[in-house]
């Protein structure tokens, strides 16, 4: 407890830290509340296609004429949703692989390890796009090849801090002689470990909601749950940035995209820079 | 006068928690052909009194008090051209661990080559790298791997390099920070034993700075220890070995005080101060026996006190002993 | 380093070895009807005679083990298969295509690591100075917007507002240029995806950079150029930059993949004639043969780009040399 205390106190100094924290929770408060404050529903037709910005729609209307505020505030659910999603499984898998990886070594290691090299090699987007052309387009088809595929870096990660660990837990292994495999792996590593994970988590999820927008650009995104993608998908499919509706329509999801994806990075940055002391200024 | 003469030198770091003065009021002088021994516990301060002569002290460090006269000129001063030109040309250093003081992507020999074009811009490329090679032969190393790089040679070459690399531009002053730390014994004496010829072939003055107890007086002229950024004791390696007067210098004797970074040997009881907290007065009263009143409240100066050139920084002495 | 250079080459055919098997095993794998999967949606539009040849040709009633010897035979002879939306035999699209996606990625990988290495010395050189702290901040901003919303800012501003550039395409199509005017068309098409890619691209090697500088800064080997009077200058480029450029090419691998995804969503926003904009093609169209086969050319690009940074790797780093 006094360590995670502790750990607030020195975050508490990094001022991007704290802009990131400030930042992520503005779009969990808008996700949450997202019924209560879009003023309408954003599959229904509530107007005329096309409209330019107006008092009833301050963003105007789509090309099947949706709201686009309600479509963008309803969208942060789904953006931040399949991003989190993504990455928390990617960083379970990570965890898991890291873990065995570096608490065993030997062959099992270097095996581990040699399928993250390959897999590092293999253009990633390209690969997601036929997976997900082949699986469909759906909510939990995106989730799925995106943890499928980024696991790796997080293992890589986690592996070299557990490799690090395993040699002091052992010295206090042979003090406390007859201490099982369960017993050092979750009272001596997993505590070095878990604050290493959230970190990595927090930048996965900055990376999983760009792979995201990028597939649902492509036509991959679910069309009947639209995230900021595929909003984006649909302004391109019409032509928005030949007319100057793009202003409303293009601008504010690309812009909502990269501010999530700032307070995601900066957050993790700062927690980046607290547990690894290289990276601390001199 | 004296070819190098340092005055209350004070070098402090800036740091979140506060200023820490790693090293304080040092005073000494080191005569022309002369082998001083800076000697004390790892955090002390020598190294960076070592890095404060060269004017190398580094954001958040600063020199933030005191004269380096080298020839009569006070480098502190100096503007930084005019020192960039001081450093190599009159005072060269042998670092810590040439392991690592070698550009790893150039060979050594264009290494050595740079500081003699640097500081001579109007020798001719042949003659400069004639004096490379024979800098190289004179350390030990074949002349003709000039132009090999540092991880083809194994770590004790490369401290010759190390060595070969002070001498390029003919320096007065060499200082040698640790330069045996981390090698084999073997090793370590073939290195020493070329710091000896430094002195010896080439008339220098070297400033040997070491936690090598046995090692410093072996070879140095004269001692000077350091505890927790003060010079505490400075005389001839004989008077001090036979006559030691301060406290920790007599522990350091008895080998009660271990300088490793180990420090498990220790038997005077407490250990080296961390700087930002250090007591005032005396760093050393809590660890000392014969601590008194007036040791926790302020400072005793360095005084010659058995001999002229003897000086020990201690209130159990008393004017004129 | 030849017992080095022969893992590598060993990984990477590895590499390509199993994108082949996936290639091989995801249609095959799906549910419903193989046809589609293996052929595309277009072949809805033929007859059942027609159906019936394609399916044989698949020879889906043989063991598998033995469509996959005729797979890869088929493959390694550059016979990647027809496009029934394309109406075309898929490696002549694919030969139409590379061109466009190797001139786009390989000049914005030159750009994109040049100004990279720039930026990341110098706010390292810099470090904790506000200078250090705003390029940091300007890239992490980079590197949090979508690609191809970078791309269609520029294309609204740049070409459809102010009319500076095309807005797709990678030349005039109905226009028969030559000589010069040719290459002038041909980069003024370039321009708009070329900045976007090199926008996008340019944070990794600056973080990668800045961070690798910063520590060799705090080696001893810096302290002893100043030591010997080096002027900053020497110090900075002859010392420290040639250093810190090790872990960069290294990283080099990492980097190429990460270029040629951003190329895919880039040529789909400017509609550029390249393997990306293919892919995007193949994805709406349900095309997956042609799906599949940009993906193992792009596998085996970024597999031969890296090869090429193995081999030119000694250049930089003198431990490997000899």
């Amino acid at each position: 407890m006094t360590r995670w205390s502790e750990f607030w106190k020195i975050f508490k100094e990094k001022k991007l830290g704290i802009i990131g924290i400030i930042i992520l929770s503005c779009f969990v408060i808008l996700a949450v509340f997202a019924p209560l404050l879009a003023p309408y529903d954003p599959s229904v037709r509530v107007a005329a296609p096309f409209l330019a910005p107006s008092a009833r729609h301050l963003l105007g209307t789509n090309d099947i004429g949706n709201d686009i505020l309600s479509e963008l505030i309803f969208g942060t659910r789904i953006s931040l949703l399949i991003g989190v999603i993504a990455a928390f499984l990617s960083i379970s898998i990570g965890l898991l692989i890291g873990l065995i990886a570096g608490y065993y070594g030997g062959i099992i290691d270097s095996v581990l390890m040699r399928i993250v090299d390959l897999i590092l090699v293999i253009p990633f987007l390209p690969l997601m796009i036929v997976l997900a052309a082949y699986l469909g387009p759906s909510f939990w088809n995106i989730i799925i090849v995106i943890s499928i595929l980024s696991w790796v870096r997080p293992a890589r990660v986690i592996r070299s801090q557990v490799l690090t660990l395993k040699t002091k837990a052992f010295v206090e292994s042979a003090r406390s002689l007859g201490a099982t495999t369960r017993r050092i792996l979750f009272t001596h590593i997993m505590p070095g470990v878990i604050p290493l994970a959230l970190a990595q988590f927090v930048l996965a999820s900055s990376y999983a909601i760009l792979v995201e927008a990028s597939l649902s650009f492509l036509g991959l995104g679910d069309p009947f749950q639209k995230s900021w993608g595929t909003i984006l998908y649909y302004a391109q499919a019409r032509g928005a940035f030949l007319t100057s509706s793009w202003i409303w329509w293009i601008l504010p999801p690309g812009f909502l995209t990269t501010l999530l994806v700032l307070g995601f990075t900066f957050t993790g940055y700062s927690l980046e820079e607290i547990l690894n002391p290289r990276l601390r200024r001199r | 006068m004296s070819l190098l003469q340092v005055k209350g030198l004070t070098t402090s770091f800036h740091t979140k928690e506060g200023t820490v003065k790693a090293v304080e009021k040092v005073s000494f002088s080191l005569e022309k052909g002369e082998m001083l021994g800076l000697i004390g516990e790892s955090g002390c301060g020598k190294s960076t009194l070592g890095l404060s002569l060269l004017r190398l002290i580094e954001e958040p460090g600063e020199i933030a008090a005191g004269e380096v006269t080298i020839n009569g000129v006070d480098v502190i001063k100096l503007n930084p051209e005019a020192m960039r030109k001081v450093r190599w040309n009159t005072i060269s250093l042998i670092p810590q661990s040439a392991m690592s003081a070698l550009n790893p992507t150039a060979p050594i020999g264009k290494q050595i080559l740079e500081a003699i074009e640097l500081h001579k811009p109007r020798i001719k490329r042949d003659d400069a790298v004639k004096k490379v090679k024979e800098l190289l032969e004179w350390v030990g190393i074949d002349g003709g791997r000039w132009l090999h790089y540092p991880h083809e040679f194994s770590g004790g070459m490369k401290q010759r390099v190390a060595i070969a690399m002070a001498l390029a531009c003919d320096p007065e002053i060499v200082i040698s920070d640790e330069s045996t730390t981390g090698l084999d014994v073997l090793t370590q004496a073939q290195v020493i034993h070329l710091i000896k010829r430094l002195q010896k072939e080439l008339g220098l003055s070297i400033i040997v700075i070491s936690h090598d107890l046995a090692m410093v007086t072996a070879i140095c002229d004269r001692i000077a220890v350091m505890y927790a950024g003060h010079l505490v004791e400075i005389g001839p390696t004989r008077k001090i070995l036979d006559n030691p007067l301060h406290p920790y210098t007599q522990g350091l004797l008895a080998s009660n005080i271990c300088l490793d970074s180990s420090g498990t040997c220790s038997s005077i009881p407490g250990s080296v101060p961390r700087l930002i907290d250090a007591p005032p007065g005396c760093h050393f009263h809590p660890r000392c026996e014969r601590g008194k009143d007036i040791c926790k409240a302020s400072l005793p100066p360095l005084k010659s006190l058995a001999a002229a050139d003897h000086q020990v920084a201690c209130f159990a002495y008393k004017e004129g002993f | 380093m030849s017992r080095f250079l022969a893992q590598k080459i060993a990984q990477y055919m590895l590499v390509i070895f199993i994108t082949i098997t996936i290639n091989f095993f995801l249609p095959r794998l799906m549910p419903g009807n193989p046809l589609i999967f293996l052929a595309g949606e277009d072949v809805a539009f033929l007859t059942e005679a027609e159906k019936a040849s394609i399916l044989e040709n698949y020879g889906l009633d043989k063991p598998l083990g033995e469509q996959y010897t005729i797979y890869l035979k088929n493959i390694v002879t550059g016979d990647f298969g027809y496009s029934y939306q394309k109406k075309m035999p898929i490696a002549d699209i694919i030969k139409d295509r590379l061109p466009w996606t190797l001139l786009l990625t390989g000049s914005a990988l030159l750009l994109s690591s040049l100004l990279g290495v720039i930026f990341g010395a110098a706010a390292a050189w810099r470090r904790g100075t506000k200078t250090d702290a705003a390029l940091l901040i300007k890239f992490m901003f980079f590197n949090s917007m979508p690609s191809f919303w970078v791309g269609m800012i520029l294309v609204a501003l740049f070409g459809a507002t102010l009319r500076w550039f095309p807005i797709f395409g990678a030349q005039k199509a109905w226009m028969p240029l030559s000589g010069w005017p040719y290459y002038a068309d041909i980069l003024h098409h370039l321009v708009l995806p070329l900045t976007t890619l090199v926008l996008i691209s340019i944070p990794s090697t600056f973080m990668i950079m800045r961070y690798s500088m910063l520590n060799v800064l705090g080696e001893d080997y810096i302290l002893m150029a100043k030591a010997k009077g080096l002027r900053e200058n020497a110090i900075k480029y002859r010392y420290a930059v040639r250093n810190a450029l090790l872990p960069v090419v290294t990283i080099f691998m990492l980097q190429l993949g990460y270029m040629f995804s951003g190329a895919t969503v880039i040529e789909t926003v400017f509609a550029y004639p390249g393997l990306g904009r293919l892919m995007f093609e193949a994805v709406v169209g349900r095309d997956y043969p042609v799906l599949q086969a940009s993906f193992l050319i792009i596998t085996v690009t970024v597999v031969l780009g890296n090869l090429l940074a193995d081999l030119l790797y000694p250049l930089v780093d003198p431990k490997v040399r000899r």
